[in-house]
């Protein structure tokens, strides 16, 4: 019998997997069956997180994403991929009164250049098969107006934009595209935004939350789901899970 | 680093301040205009004028606007 969900003999590239959703969304596709490459800046948080990888076959490849002169041959080393996950991403709270150009170029680098450009080496080299998918994990962040930030829904609304454009090119090739917009998850990204708020102001923020802040797991079977067979017939869109948040 | 310097930083970063009414001893929690904004706001200002990262923990814990500049001075080293 066929599992729709099984990621069984798939080679998975994640960016971001060293900490939060993207090290969640390792774990997982290895319990699903993939062989998962796992990338990032700090190695020794990549090969604590190997070490919790079920299954064989993955590999550690530390990359800095923002260095883009060493993508072209990090792409070469890689082997031919079945997936890839876009999961590193960072935030940093600046209001319009702040907002400059070391800050823009710092969120848009990491936000929206690198997931772009790591996709076209990935096209260019032909390092995605036949029936591949690629998930690049934005933020409702792009569709709801949160004080202070700016600089990050905007980046996170043109990853959104760009991706549905690359579903169109790549459709021919099979190759589905799509995004996954989580609300609050409980990730060291989330902690390090929110430290020094008040308890109380957490707790005021979190009430909008018909289901409360999301889990990394809760966005890793998202991100499972959209790699799978069972989603075959996917692509183009953008995922929305956060606990009822833009629904309310 | 000058303290008088620091709170004209301080109240341009905050919206509805009155220049000339913060004082080194103000703490920070009677400004009416003190919320989580202001917050960010002034986590904002120290990096991009002082060019360091203060935490809202870190900013939290200062009372007055003097502890909130001797934090800054520390950091600066």
């Amino acid at each position: 019998m066929n599992d729709p969900f099984s990621l069984a003999g798939k080679t998975i590239l994640v960016t971001g997997a060293s900490s939060g959703i993207g090290q969640a969304a390792a774990i997982l596709a290895a319990q699903l069956g993939a062989h998962v490459i796992l990338s990032g800046r700090n190695e020794e948080r990549l090969r604590a997180t190997l070490a919790q990888l079920s299954g064989a076959g993955h590999a550690v490849t530390p990359l800095d994403l923002t260095d883009f002169d060493g993508l072209a041959a990090f792409v070469k080393s890689l082997p031919s991929l079945d997936g890839f996950v876009n999961s590193a991403g960072a935030n940093q709270w600046r209001t319009f009164k702040f907002i400059d150009v070391a800050h823009l170029r710092k969120l848009g680098v990491i936000n929206y250049e690198a997931p772009l450009l790591l996709t076209n080496e990935l096209v260019k080299q032909r390092k995605l098969n036949a029936g591949a998918a690629i998930v690049y994990i934005a933020s409702i962040a792009a569709a709801v107006g949160t004080p202070g930030n700016a600089v990050y829904a905007g980046a996170k609304a043109a990853l959104i934009a760009a991706a549905r454009i690359a579903a169109v090119e790549l459709g021919k090739q099979r190759i589905r595209v799509n995004c996954l917009s989580p609300g609050v998850v409980n990730t060291p990204l989330h902690e390090k935004m929110v430290e020094g708020l008040s308890p109380e102001l957490k707790a005021a923020d979190e009430k909008h939350y018909l289901l409360g802040y999301g889990e990394v797991a809760d966005v890793a079977a998202a991100v499972a789901y959209l790699l799978s067979p069972g989603a075959r017939w996917v692509t183009g869109i953008n995922l929305v899970l956060d606990g009822g948040y833009t629904c309310v | 680093m000058e303290i008088e310097t620091f709170i004209q930083h301080f109240e341009n970063a905050i919206e509805g301040i009155t220049p000339g009414t913060v004082k080194p001893q103000t703490p920070l929690r009677t400004l009416p205009q003190w919320d989580s904004l202001a917050l960010l706001n002034i986590l904002a200002m120290i990096d991009i004028e002082y060019g360091v990262q203060a935490t809202g923990m870190e900013i939290q814990n200062s009372k007055t606007i003097q502890d909130l500049f001797a934090l800054v001075q520390r950091k600066k080293g």
